[in-house]
């Protein structure tokens, strides 16, 4: 890996043979640099790039000139990418009549599939510090990056990594209010405090990182790195990130005395004390815990059961148990994986620097391999703490779809319904339980209710027969009707008064009943007009006029379209066989 | 001040890239490719703090010159120009000073106002220096290429 932008000559001729031309510069006797794009031809074997002299320009035979390559790619919309340039110099001689020849003497360039944009931008951060340094000195007075407050807080402070506070805290809190133990204030308090101390550690492993030289000695942090690199870009001095750390450490440490005063108890004061160590000294001097080897450990210690059952004891007022630590096992081992995985893109900035973290200490391989174990062990954890608890018995579990009972058979049925209809948990199991059946049921939707779903849904509840005629002259039907819904008394009354229906069996789940096939009337109007009584829809009687007056303003109350949903009730006045409705004024 | 040949500026507006070139220390040519940012009459490029070896060498030697040679990057035109001038560093405030010419730079790369917005990410990529360029000579290349003896047109001081 590069690192610096500076090249061999040989690599730089190399990678000019891989552009389509070069641009041809030099000063000129006016002082001004000159550039022209000229085809080159590169000799490999004799280091030599030649290319015809540019016409009517006068290049220089006695100084360096440089060839230059630049490649992008447009991207529309976007801007451009495959960004590469390189850069050789040498003297120009004059060969095979009159073209030129170079041999280049030195060279640079950069090329982002080679060094990414970011790991470029940190390789270069000293000419930025160079840059602001030499800019205050000429002004006088000091200029330096900035950020707006906002951003340099989130920045400083890594406030994002606090979900890996919030997690084990709160599973602690949610653990002892399972237990009987919850106190609003406290909880909220054990929150801020450990929020607190989080910060406080993150601000505090920056300045010792900083002291021992590990930030600077790293340059190829990603997003998620360790540091927050506030201090080597200049945006916040040594003094203020150590002055804020103390701040944070202090409004932390009252809020644990308060919780202290308010749920005092030795087991709190000692997980309190414990986590402070293990937090500053991950990096602090003298334990320095991550410089040997003990880094992941300690985050482990610290985000797990440290975490969990600090705030599991400021609920319980000192009472200790397994299921916290249990709980806390997968949250450490998954809060050490965030640390473990970006440890590999900071390992050659962490072994400069001296720290022995596992990426550092092991192989490719090794380093793999431990990811898939530690990951296999956080959810072998769950599942067998779950086990080890019984918990599964309290879990509120969907029931499965209810068999079909032995002594209801399907033999000869043409369809089935449960009823109450549209009642969405007993549609979805009466699907469940029909498709078993190899049935096509009668509830059910898919998500998009149909017109005359609801239509049906009335007769049936209203006990209109005229539904049941309907349904039935697809030929035999089975109807179960759910003992556990309301009404259900009534419903099973106007099954068994319904003409030649059979009620097959029941028990505490449902009365099954068999309605006969009935033939489809010759003509589905016998009445050969009825007209309309009443109208009504949602929101209350409704006028035949605005459906009759041919305006298209007062269709439908609105000048909305019809959609799904919509009622319209036409009251006919008695019980009469509906082939098809018609308005007329 | 005198137009640069509306050929040129039709370059100028569409390039996505072009190599500034700046003299070193060593008075040797350095190339740097950048965005060129044309407002109709200077030609303004911005430089990271990153990678401000360019403005010390601007300040050493103003005189630079700036060429649009590659295709791709002018949506195929196969003209081709080198602009010569001085340079100047504007400075007075690297953190949003540069941010005047944030229209037309998102007009050749949309996704920086994006970019920008999370400053947070990469904050000294965008403590930014302005390099004015005053064109004082042109060279063109109408065929683009470099056997052709380019058209020179020299770029007067308007009058006061």
């Amino acid at each position: 890996m590069r690192t610096t932008p500076e090249l061999g000559p040989r690599d730089g001729l190399d990678k000019l043979a891989t552009y389509p031309y070069a641009v041809l510069t030099w000063i000129e006797p006016t002082g001004y640099p000159v550039s022209v794009a000229v085809d080159v031809d590169v000799d490999r074997s004799a280091g030599m790039i030649r290319f015809d002299r540019p016409a009517g320009l006068a290049v220089p035979l006695d100084r360096d000139i440089s060839l230059t390559g630049s490649h992008i790619r447009p991207q529309p919309g976007y801007g451009y990418d495959e960004r590469r340039h390189v850069t050789v110099w040498g003297v120009a001689s004059v060969t095979d009549g009159d073209r030129l020849a170079l041999a280049p003497s030195s060279a640079w360039g950069w090329d982002e599939a080679e060094v990414p944009f970011f790991e470029y931008s940190e390789r270069s951060v000293s000419k930025a510090r160079r840059y602001f340094d030499a800019l205050s000195r000429e002004r006088g007075t000091p200029v330096k990056p900035r950020l707006s407050l906002p951003f340099l807080v989130l920045r400083s402070t890594r406030l994002p990594f606090l979900s890996a506070t919030i997690v084990p805290v709160v599973l602690g809190i949610v653990i002892a209010a399972s237990h009987g133990s919850f106190d609003l204030l406290t909880a909220v308090l054990t929150v801020i405090g450990a929020c607190l101390v989080q910060l406080a550690i993150n601000v505090s492993n920056d300045v010792f990182d900083t002291m021992q030289g590990a930030d600077d000695a790293n340059v190829t942090p990603t997003q998620f790195s360790g540091g927050s690199r506030v201090i080597q870009y200049g945006l916040v001095s040594f003094r203020g990130m150590a002055t804020l750390a103390a701040v944070l450490y202090a409004a932390g440490a009252l809020v644990g005395l308060l919780l202290l005063a308010l749920r005092g108890s030795p087991a709190l004061l000692a997980i309190g004390v414990i986590g402070l160590i293990v937090g500053i000294g991950y990096t602090a001097p003298p334990l320095k815990l991550v410089y040997r080897g003990l880094g992941e450990v300690a985050v482990a210690l610290g985000f797990g059961p440290l975490m969990l059952l600090g705030a599991y004891v400021v609920q319980t007022g000192g009472a200790l148990s397994w299921e916290p630590f249990v709980a806390s096992i997968p949250v450490a081992l998954l809060v050490a994986l965030i640390l473990y995985v970006n440890e590999i893109p900071d390992r050659r900035g962490d072994a400069h620097a001296g720290k022995r973290t596992l990426p550092v200490r092991f192989g490719r391989a090794t380093v793999v391999a431990g990811y898939r174990i530690a990951v296999a062990a956080a959810y072998v954890a769950i599942v067998a703490g779950v086990l080890a608890d019984s918990w599964i018995a309290p879990l509120p579990m969907l029931a499965p779809p209810p068999s079909w009972p032995p002594q209801v058979s399907s033999a000869g049925i043409t369809s089935f319904v449960t009823l109450p209809l549209g009642d969405l948990m007993l549609d979805i199991a009466s699907m469940y339980r029909a498709t078993g059946a190899g049935l096509p049921t009668v509830n059910g939707n898919s998500g998009f209710l149909p017109t005359h779903y609801m239509p049906l849904q009335r007769g049936l509840e209203s006990r209109d027969d005229t539904a049941l005629d309907a349904l039935t002259t697809f030929g035999p039907m089975l109807v179960a009707v759910d003992r556990a819904a309301s009404q259900s008394a009534d419903r099973v009354a106007w099954l068994q008064r319904y003409s030649n229906s059979k009620e097959i069996f029941s028990d505490a789940d449902a009365t099954w009943f068999k309605l006969p096939a009935r033939a489809r009337p010759a003509s589905a109007c016998p009445d050969a007009t009825v007209p309309v009584v009443a109208m009504r829809d949602w929101w209350g009687p409704l006028s035949a006029n605005v459906l009759t007056d041919g305006d298209d303003a007062t269709i439908w109350m609105t000048a909305e379209t019809q959609h799904a949903g919509d009622l319209l009730v036409l009251d006919l006045g008695r019980v009469a066989h509906v082939d098809r409705a018609h308005l007329d004024p | 001040m005198a137009p640069i040949p509306e050929p040129v500026e039709h370059l100028l507006e569409a390039a996505l890239v072009g190599e500034l070139t700046v003299i070193d220390g060593h008075g040797r040519p350095v190339t740097y490719p950048l965005i060129p940012l044309y407002d109709g009459e200077r030609i303004y490029l911005t430089s990271s703090a990153l990678f401000s070896r360019k403005l010390e060498h601007i300040r050493g030697n103003p005189k630079v010159s700036l060429s649009i040679t590659d295709p791709v990057a002018v949506g195929g035109a196969t003209d081709r120009a080198t602009i010569q001038g001085d340079a100047r560093v504007i400075e007075e405030d690297p953190h949003g000073g540069w941010e005047r010419l944030l229209p037309i730079w998102e007009k050749k790369e949309p996704a920086i106002v994006a970019f920008l917005k999370v400053r947070v990410a990469l904050p000294l990529f965008f403590e930014r220096a302005l390099i004015e360029i005053t064109p004082r000579r042109v060279l063109y290349w109408p065929d683009g290429q470099a056997g052709t003896v380019p058209r020179l047109v020299t770029v007067r001081e308007e009058a006061a």
